[in-house]
């Protein structure tokens, strides 16, 4: 009998809240975080819409509207460089670091003598603990035109006449940072897909074995199959960040001479943000950014469901 | 085993509530201890809780070895007068950006280093510095110390009250002669006999020849220009500055959007200035003959000094105050024959004009402005130091030491010991002493009532001795000057800033956005126009395409709006007087 005035599903969901409360309570302290650092900080959005700078009170600027999110737009042409090098940035990025990741794991998994694989694994990983500065100093030590050690080297032994500029010159510069993204994250990200490959159950490999397919038969038909899944939810979630440069590295290696194939939105933001205090500006341009990034996430969402079946909302 | 782990869980939490509230206490106390001291009588004087030890944090960029001031002998006399210590805080990398970070933060120092006017105005305008007004009508000394500077500082912020002091002034131009062309290897010099070498000219000819005579310098291919373009004031700043090599300009406005026409008196625009585009076809020339180092647009200093101290480089764009040190480490590595000497440069319309030179004397300093912000914790103490500071006792303390150990009295003249002298070429030795440790609390460069410098090492007379090395001295000599600066004093005349050192456009504003732009515009096509033409015809051409792009920006708007406000701040000052 169903007590009235009391919904069944209400009672079931009340039940349900009581019987897993401490499940609930060790989840309150992620929901508190996530809430407090990002969902508090988006009321700061306000300054896009108002005349603001440092010293005077928020809520007391002038009222502008969109008149920074149309400023973008018409005042410069600069969107057109700072979209194109994200996107083509980024995108690429994106491509290769997956690729290799996929590719290095499928490999590692292949070595049977596990001390060596674990050897290369943490050599692998180790770069993505060397920060950012590290990583230009090492550079430019390597790869400076005239002073750089690879130049030198290549210029003594006659292989070239010239030092190649590849921390100036902007033919090289998304070559030269998805590269280095590869350098730096190939260890790391692979880490997902050798966890990814360990669980695909030993018995596919056995009874492969057993159907008399051979190691590169096993990896197309099991191993690459078994990782698809991993795969189309890490696209789906990267995806979201597509617009979102590594601040450091583009702050770094951008200079007079390559910043127009290496200006990025995010530096952007920080130039006009930071540099010149302009936090309307900078904040616009921010909100469009997250915005466009959502589309980018709904659209492979919904592609990678129609393709492949598979999504994450 | 269920037991076990909710002790150790147990454990865990109640060390981490030890952890915590050790750490709280601590803060407390120290909380406590600096806010006790401020109940301060209204007249300055300290109580006796204001004695307690005030440590303030100095954000400095010189990479030094002394953490706190109270381990240099200067420091430990400031400390046992005021029982102040300052604590220095490394902050390597970009200096204007972290200005403004800690500006957007609300997280600056109690003293603050500003290196130009529109971070200065930002900072006023922010409402974050603490108005010094009232101070200086209580510190005879420090007002009649900046008497000149004083009136211009307070024209510096937007409602005319004066909220900072600078170090590097004031200035007698003999102690300064501020001139900083291009660094020249001796031993280059020398193979090339000797030749004064001034038109741009004149430098293709003989780097050219130098490259050719000298393929490699100790081992290392030898490189012919090196300029730390990657640095934030590289492009900025050093790749337009042939303007101030000839007559009529000086640096006065610093190196934004516009220049200062000293003979006119009048800003005009720097993008478009005659001079900047003959210094970029300079650089363009020195590109394509493989004299400039391809390295320039990505070498910071660190790079740059490192090129420098390798003798590899046969010459040094601006960058020169440093190269008496490289100087030094050149000898103790062994190689004394690649010194290098600063020498002049003029363009060819600035050679046909043959004009006095401007050498700037700043009446004003923007890039060494100090100030203390709201957030400092005892204010009064800090305006104490200050004005203590300005005292002749706290002058000669700072920049020429201790009586009988730095310096001897003779004939009523300081001359400097033979231990202060030997000091000079040693930097720790300098920054042990406590010498450049103390400059936020204003340093001078003019002379003291005996008509020696403060700082000794400038005296005219004896400035080459105490600050060259012996290499550089004969080079100069063989050259067939008297000095390092007789060239200069011979073709130049000095050139007060005044008020054109404070003018800066409102930083809020559409115009001041639009000043920046045309910075970033001129920054961005520079490195285009020093890369790109293959040939005086190509650099022309994308030279006239430039400065096309450019005027679609307005950039006479900004221009008039600086000549605008020079007019009104004259005016202003006129009636100051």
């Amino acid at each position: 009998m169903i007590k009235a005035g009391v919904h069944p599903v209400k009672r079931v969901k009340s039940r349900n809240l009581v019987r897993n409360r401490y499940l609930y309570a060790m989840l309150l302290p992620a929901v508190l975080l996530v809430f407090v650092f990002w969902y508090v900080p988006l009321t700061g959005w306000l300054i896009a819409f108002v005349q603001y700078r440092p010293g005077i009170p928020l809520l007391s600027a002038k009222w502008t509207g969109l008149q920074q999110f149309i400023g973008f737009f018409t005042d410069t042409d600069d969107y057109v460089h700072l979209i194109r090098n994200t996107l083509a940035i980024n995108i690429s990025s994106l491509i290769a670091n997956m690729t290799t990741a996929f590719l290095f794991a499928i490999l590692l998994n292949e070595i049977r003598w596990r001390y060596f694989s674990k050897l290369i694994q943490t050599v692998t990983f180790f770069p993505f603990f060397v920060s950012w500065i590290i990583i230009y100093s090492l550079s430019s030590a390597m790869f400076a035109t005239s002073a750089g050690a690879i130049n030198e080297t290549l210029i003594q032994w006659g292989v070239i006449a010239e030092g190649v500029n590849l921390l100036g010159d902007p033919r090289y510069s998304w070559m030269f940072m998805i590269a280095l993204g590869v350098w730096k994250y190939a260890g790391y990200n692979s880490v997902i897909f050798i966890s990814a490959i360990s669980a695909i159950s030993s018995e596919y490999y056995e009874a492969a074995q057993i159907d008399g397919a051979n190691r590169f038969q096993r990896i197309l038909y099991i191993t690459i199959p078994g990782l698809m899944p991993t795969a189309i939810v890490l696209l789906i979630l990267n995806s979201g960040w597509i617009l979102n440069s590594n601040f450091e590295q583009f702050y770094l290696f951008t200079n007079a001479t390559n910043w127009q194939r290496m200006e990025v939105l995010d530096i952007y933001i920080y130039k006009y943000g930071l540099q010149l205090l302009n936090y309307p500006y900078a904040t616009a341009v921010g909100i469009m950014k997250t915005f466009i990034s959502l589309i980018i996430l709904m659209v492979v969402n919904q592609i990678s469901k129609k393709a492949t079946g598979k999504a994450i909302f | 085993m269920k037991a076990s782990y909710q002790k150790f869980l147990s454990s865990v939490i109640i060390f981490c509530l030890l952890f915590v509230t050790a750490c709280s206490s601590n803060a407390t106390k120290e909380s406590n201890s600096s806010e006790s001291p401020s109940s301060q009588s209204p007249s300055g004087q300290s109580s006796a809780a204001a004695k307690e030890e005030y440590v303030i944090k100095i954000l400095t960029q010189e990479n030094n070895q002394i953490k706190r001031s109270d381990e240099t002998e200067i420091g430990k006399m400031i400390k046992e007068k005021f029982n102040i210590v300052f604590d220095y805080v490394q902050t390597p990398g970009n200096y204007a950006d972290k200005l403004n970070l800690m500006l957007a933060g609300g997280d600056y120092p109690e003293i603050i280093r500003i290196q130009d006017n529109a971070t200065f105005d930002k900072y006023v305008q922010a409402n974050t510095l603490l108005p010094l007004d009232d101070f200086v009508a209580s510190a005879p000394e420090f007002a009649k110390r900046y008497s000149v500077q004083i009136p211009l500082w307070r024209l510096a912020s937007n409602d005319g009250k004066l909220y900072k002091w600078e170090g590097g002034v004031p200035v007698d131009f003999k102690n300064n002669v501020e001139v900083l062309d291009i660094g020249v290897r001796t031993d280059v010099l020398e193979q090339q006999g000797w030749p004064n070498l001034l038109s741009t000219d004149d430098y293709i000819k003989f780097l050219k020849q130098g490259m050719k005579d000298n393929p490699t310098t100790n081992g290392q291919k030898t490189i012919g220009m090196i300029v730390p373009f990657a640095e934030p004031w590289g492009m900025q700043g050093i790749s337009s500055i042939m303007y101030e090599k000839g007559g009529r300009y000086s640096t006065a406005a610093g190196n934004m959007g516009v220049v200062w026409n000293q003979v006119d008196k009048k800003f005009e625009d720097m993008m478009t200035n005659e001079y900047v585009k003959e210094g970029l076809g300079f650089f363009n020339r020195l590109y394509r003959e493989g004299i400039l180092d391809k390295d320039s647009f990505t070498d910071k200093m660190d790079q740059f000094q490192e090129k420098l101290n390798s003798g590899r480089a046969l010459s040094s764009w601006y960058v020169v105050w440093g190269l008496t040190t490289a100087n030094h480490g050149l000898i103790d590595a062994g190689h004394p024959e690649n010194q290098y000497i600063n020498m002049p440069v003029r363009s060819k319309t600035q050679m046909e004009r043959n004009e006095k030179r401007q050498i700037r004397v700043e009446d004003t300093r923007p890039y060494t402005i100090y100030a203390i912000t709201k957030n400092a914790k005892h204010p009064e103490r800090i305006k104490e130091l200050l004005a203590w500071a300005a005292t002749e006792e706290g002058k000669l303390l700072l920049q020429s030491g201790v009586e009988g150990e730095d310096y001897t009295i003779v004939d009523g003249k300081r001359q400097p010991t033979e231990a202060y002298r030997k000091n000079l070429s040693n930097v720790d030795a300098l920054r042990s002493k406590g010498y450049g440790m103390f400059d936020f609390l204003g340093s001078v460069l003019s002379n003291a009532p005996d008509g020696v410098p403060y700082s000794m090492e400038l005296n005219p007379a004896i400035q080459d001795e105490l600050q060259l090395t012996e290499g550089m001295r004969n080079a100069y000599s063989k050259l067939g000057w008297t000095s390092s600066k007789d060239y200069f004093i011979k073709t130049g005349e000095s050139a007060n800033t005044g008020v054109a050192g404070t003018i800066t456009v409102d930083t809020t504003s559409d115009l001041g956005a639009l000043h920046q732009k045309i910075v970033d515009f001129r920054v961005k096509n520079s490195a285009k126009l020093i890369i790109e033409p293959k040939t005086d015809e190509e650099f022309e051409s994308m030279y006239q395409s430039v400065i096309a792009d450019y005027q679609k920006l307005k950039p006479e708007t900004v221009v008039a709006e600086y000549n605008r406000l020079y007019q009104e701040k004259q005016a202003r000052l006129n009636e100051l007087k």
